[in-house]
């Protein structure tokens, strides 16, 4: 157990002064501003500057495009980015496919798509969701149907964020409707340039930007298929575990934990304390009111709490405490709170009213809240499943 | 442009909630012991909220004087370990004023005159502590030898007296003292603010306990909902009642880790700790809370009888969520730690 600050050696205070020259001149106010706009949760020139420096999968070893870091750097740099609030989308779901694109795929096809992933060059989105598949992801209807040595899909996606800007769709499908739900799907990496395949975007609360995929009669090589026919559902857990923060390595320094929603909590919260530190037209500030500092307090437990709960468990609290407390902070300064970026006299540049808006997302995304408490009471509980096995 | 993100939740500070070999053999070999000790059936034949031949058998085991330095004839454990013992008890609600005498011989050791004015205490003399007042309900009061009180210039120890249990939710020990009616020590000073952080320890091993007392009432609840059926299925296959258990047993994980932290703080850096405590004093209070109530009502009828142990678990929750402080009453003291006294510049 250890809490202590991180005391750097010169070597190791070199790469976080080298990550702090990075984030100043790659994550600007420009990217900042385009990010608010578009809500595509990606700078391509961030990410390829990224992928030039092995970043993208820093603890990967050099020869394989990554940076070799230690975990120390890698927190650094993770820790640095998420500060600084990096739009990171894509990096975070091509890593989440690329451990199984390299155990279960085609070897000439993995090895191009690590080297090319891992230069920032191609990025990966996820494929699982469906408009009658969500939660209960079983029941993807996408088929795909063989034909010889190629594949033919139809169907669609949706939730598919970041399409827009990759390469690859990491696809869940059905290959075979007469096999029990779960025994007929299959997983391929479908290139998102074919043709038949059409991208719409759907904008959310949160402000970021997703989409449909539209599959019309797209025509698929075999070998763009990962791993058995009708495997499927095994392929994907691998990723859905990582995505879930389960199996997630412990370091020293990131308590057992992904990088939690609780951290954007804290950013809110910083955002709720500068307004309240602030005189206003009385000569006070609200910091000197109780139920203000009371109220701030109760943000800072739950961020405190949020990041004290080891992973998988963080994922519920991170996101409920952030769905709470972003509800009741924007409410402190009143109709100045409810102001976006860029209106006159909006408190915190506008992010109180933002994180009320993102905060509902976290709560559903990658598996929501609920579903996760199946998950908590079946594996560690050890309570019989609540929903149907069919 | 931005205002650069300051908060400290993202210092560059080792984020490892890791129990070292050492941690993991101190609460073993605890639990072992009171499994054996504390039985449930032991204590629920225990009347008065207290069982000498278990407190005498824990002093034995040294859960008193691990907390004591070496200098002061004790074994040095740091006040995590301390906390992992808390923990233990809690989770057999065990009828021992184990955390009271520990963390009120810890603040003698800083207070000599006191000390002095107790003379040599046996190993196993029982403590308490009070804030200031004339009459006091005291922790452990019908069992204690003497108690640590407050005033307004330092602290007092008071001794003798005759102090009946006074009968509580949680048939603990509680008595009545009052300082005029007992033996009473000068007030001695304490420069050191030793009272202060003894209230601080006290609150946290308090927080330890209920960590214990939330994590078994989910086991409990959780091995009915396996094995009781309803409408053909066991009723755990129910969300309505698997997912109030995970949402409990969430809250406890968290809380624990919360507990760890906030002890780490107090051996290593106690400037930190001054958030960290009400923040993992609230975290129990709230998993506690969760925890013994989902798993009295999962229980449904069977949880409201005195059958289930759950009763035993739900009257210590309340006693101890107490004494570790209202809710309101922590808010406002992590807003104190972090924004300063109230009337203050507040920067």
């Amino acid at each position: 157990m250890n809490f202590a600050e991180l005391r750097l050696d010169p070597n190791e205070q070199a790469f976080r002064d080298s990550v702090e020259a990075f984030v100043r001149e790659f994550v600007t106010e420009a990217v900042h501003e385009r990010e608010r706009r578009t809500g595509s949760g990606f700078d391509e020139g961030l990410h390829l500057a990224l992928g030039a420096r092995g970043w993208v999968v820093p603890d990967w070893p050099v020869e394989r495009g990554g940076a070799g870091l230690d975990r120390l750097r890698v927190h650094v740099l993770e820790n640095e980015l998420v500060a600084n609030r990096a739009p990171g989308i894509l990096r975070a779901t091509t890593r989440l496919t690329l451990p199984t694109i390299a155990r279960f795929g085609d070897p000439e096809l993995a090895s191009g798509v690590l080297r090319e992933a891992a230069a920032g060059t191609v990025r990966v989105c996820l494929g699982y969701t469906e408009p009658d598949a969500g939660s209960d992801l079983a029941g993807v209807r996408t088929r795909a149907v063989r034909d010889g040595d190629m594949w033919q899909i139809d169907g669609q996606k949706m939730f598919t964020t970041g399409a827009q800007h990759s390469q690859y769709c990491f696809m869940l499908t059905r290959t075979d409707s007469d096999l029990p739900r779960h025994k007929g799907l299959t997983v391929f990496l479908v290139p998102l340039d074919l043709p038949g395949i059409e991208i719409a975007p759907v904008e959310t609360l949160g402000g970021e930007r997703t989409n449909f995929v539209y599959l019309d009669g797209v025509s698929l090589p075999d070998r763009f298929r990962i791993g058995d026919v009708n495997a499927g559902w095994k392929v994907v857990n691998g990723a859905l575990d990582a995505e879930h923060g389960i199996g997630q390595e412990q370091t020293p320094f990131n308590g057992g934990r992904a990088l939690g929603f609780e951290r954007y909590l804290a950013i809110a919260l910083q955002g709720a304390e500068s307004w309240a530190k602030t005189t206003t037209e009385d000569g006070r500030a609200p910091i000197q009111s109780a139920t203000v500092r009371e109220r701030l307090a109760a943000a800072a437990y739950g961020v405190e709490l949020a990041a004290a709960t080891p992973a998988p468990l963080n994922r519920t609290v991170s996101a409920d405490r952030l769905v709470r407390h972003a509800a009741d902070l924007v409410m402190l300064p009143g109709l100045e709170g409810l102001l976006t970026h860029g209106s006159e006299g909006a408190v915190a540049d506008g992010d109180l009213e933002y994180f009320h808006r993102f905060a509902q997302g976290t709560a559903i995304y990658g598996g929501t809240t609920e579903v996760f408490r199946n998950i908590v009471a079946e594996r560690f509980l050890g309570l019989p499943r609540s929903t149907p096995k069919r | 442009v931005r205002e650069r993100i300051s908060t400290s939740a993202f210092a560059l500070r080792y984020a490892d909630y890791s129990l070292d070999a050492d941690h993991v053999a101190v609460r073993d070999s605890f639990r072992a012991a009171l499994s054996k000790l504390c039985g449930m059936a032991k204590v629920r034949s225990i009347r008065g909220g207290f069982d000498r031949e278990l407190w005498r058998s824990l002093v034995d085991m040294g859960a008193v004087s691990m907390g004591i330095s070496p200098e002061h004839g004790g074994d040095g454990a740091s006040f995590l370990e301390l906390a992992i013992v808390a923990e233990e008890l809690g989770r057999c609600v065990a009828p021992v004023p184990v955390t009271e005498t520990v963390v009120a011989r810890r603040c003698l050791t800083n207070i000599a005159d006191a000390s002095a004015w107790l003379g040599p205490l046996p190993a196993d003399t029982i403590l308490s502590l009070t804030p200031v007042g004339n009459r006091r309900l005291v922790p452990a009061g019908a069992v204690a030898d003497a108690v640590l009180q407050a005033t307004p210039d330092g602290v007092q120890v008071l001794r003798g007296g005759h102090h009946p249990i006074a009968a509580n939710l949680a048939d603990s020990p509680l008595a009545w003292w009052d300082a005029r009616a007992v033996t009473a020590s000068p007030s001695f000073p304490d420069h050191a603010g030793a009272l202060g952080r003894a209230f601080d320890e006290m609150r946290l091993l308090n927080a330890a306990q209920l960590v214990g007392i939330a994590a078994v009432s989910v086991e409990l609840g959780a091995n009915y909902a396996r094995e009781r059926h309803a409408f053909g299925v066991p009723i755990g296959s129910f969300q309505a009642v698997a997912h109030p258990l995970a949402d409990a047993f969430i809250a406890t994980e968290g809380a624990r880790q919360l507990v760890h932290k906030a002890a780490w703080f107090l051996d290593h850096e106690p400037d930190g700790a001054r958030q960290l405590v009400p923040m993992a004093a609230l975290a129990a209070s709230e998993a506690a809370t969760s925890a013994t109530s989902t798993s009295l009502h999962v229980q449904g009828g069977l949880g409201f009888t005195l059958e289930s142990d759950t009763h035993l678990y739900f009257r210590r929750a309340k006693l101890l969520q107490v004494m570790a402080g209202d809710p309101e009453t922590l808010l406002s003291s992590i807003a104190v730690a972090r924004y300063g006294p109230l009337g203050g510049s507040g920067r």
